[in-house]
């Protein structure tokens, strides 16, 4: 086995063991398969690039799978469902018992480049600065747990839904989880995306 | 039938021909697509897993690609729903480009 193998078998470990137990060897087959062809026509360094976004991008998906409801897993864009486990994960550093709609905005703006480009790196320092004061406590590497949304939450969850549906859409996308934050007017969520220039 | 993502489209594409392995399918998308749309391991097995979860491929066993090494390869193909899909999703995107040709969008300049 190859050193680089080695290091991928190694990186597949961050994916749930049950993915794993399913994926792991096709996708070490299909890694060496890449890499042969890659190490052909001398791209190593490209090749590693898009293995390791690939990673990072479908780990979290893979994990939130296992935590998302039952029935509502396929009611929402794979963005949308990984800004809510990055909402998870935010709630869980902030060592909340719940997620709220600021845990929310802050997994949107992990999850949305377009919400990130749209608001540009001082917006989103500005964003994350205001959420981070009003939690008024140090961070914490978060554990992987499972924490439920807060009953506000679970209205804007349901308001998005409702948004897409009235607008004929399949399933819920990040467009629509922040209109319904951007209905709660009086949240703090809300008022620092109106004060970022965003609005219904 | 809702729309389908472009990975799980891409896919049924690809098996639209005949049984085929996950490196084979990556290959021919990327091929299909002037390799606009490669998929790594973990983006083509996370599809793939959620096509078997809703029954639109089936596994059907393992053997070795005479093309490509000895390995014995995890083989699949559409199953009857899978292809409908396809089919589905197909007309879907005839409409859509009827109605914008009907906009003459192809025919307006870029703005950017």
């Amino acid at each position: 086995m190859s050193l680089s193998e080695r290091v991928y078998r190694l990186l597949l470990m961050a994916y749930p063991s049950k993915y794993r137990r399913e994926f792991a060897e096709p996708m070490a087959q299909h890694f060496r398969d890449q890499l042969r062809a890659a190490s052909a026509e001398n791209r190593l360094a490209g090749f590693w690039f898009r293995t390791l976004t690939d990673l990072i991008r479908t780990v979290p998906l893979r994990h939130l799978e296992r935590f998302a409801p039952r029935h509502g897993n396929s009611q929402f864009t794979d963005d949308a469902r990984q800004a809510i486990f990055f909402a998870r994960s935010e709630a869980s550093s902030f060592a909340r018992p719940e997620i709220s709609r600021e845990h929310l905005l802050l997994g949107l703006l992990r999850s949305d480049p377009t919400l990130r480009s749209t608001l540009g790196p001082r917006g989103v320092e500005d964003v994350v600065g205001r959420i981070e004061s009003a939690e008024a406590g140090t961070r914490r590497v978060p554990p992987m747990e499972t924490l439920p949304l807060s009953q506000e939450c679970k209205i804007a969850a349901g308001q998005a839904i409702k948004e897409a549906a009235k607008t004929g859409d399949s399933r819920v996308s990040t467009v629509h989880l922040m209109k319904a934050i951007l209905r709660q007017d009086t949240t703090l969520a809300a008022r620092i995306l109106r004060d970022c220039g965003l609005d219904q | 039938m809702e729309p389908l993502t472009p990975a799980v489209f891409h896919i049924l594409l690809a098996l639209a021909d005949g049984e085929n392995h996950g490196y084979g399918i990556m290959r021919e998308v990327a091929e299909s697509t002037n390799q606009q749309f490669v998929m790594g391991p973990g983006t083509l097995y996370g599809t793939l897993n959620r096509m078997l979860q809703a029954q639109l491929i089936e596994e059907c066993g393992e053997r070795a690609d005479p093309n490509l090494s000895d390995e014995r390869r995890r083989y699949y193909r559409s199953t009857k729903k899978g292809l409908e899909a396809a089919v589905s999703e197909t007309q879907r995107l005839q409409a859509l480009l009827r109605l914008a040709r009907s906009k003459s969008l192809l025919k307006r300049p870029r703005t950017t």
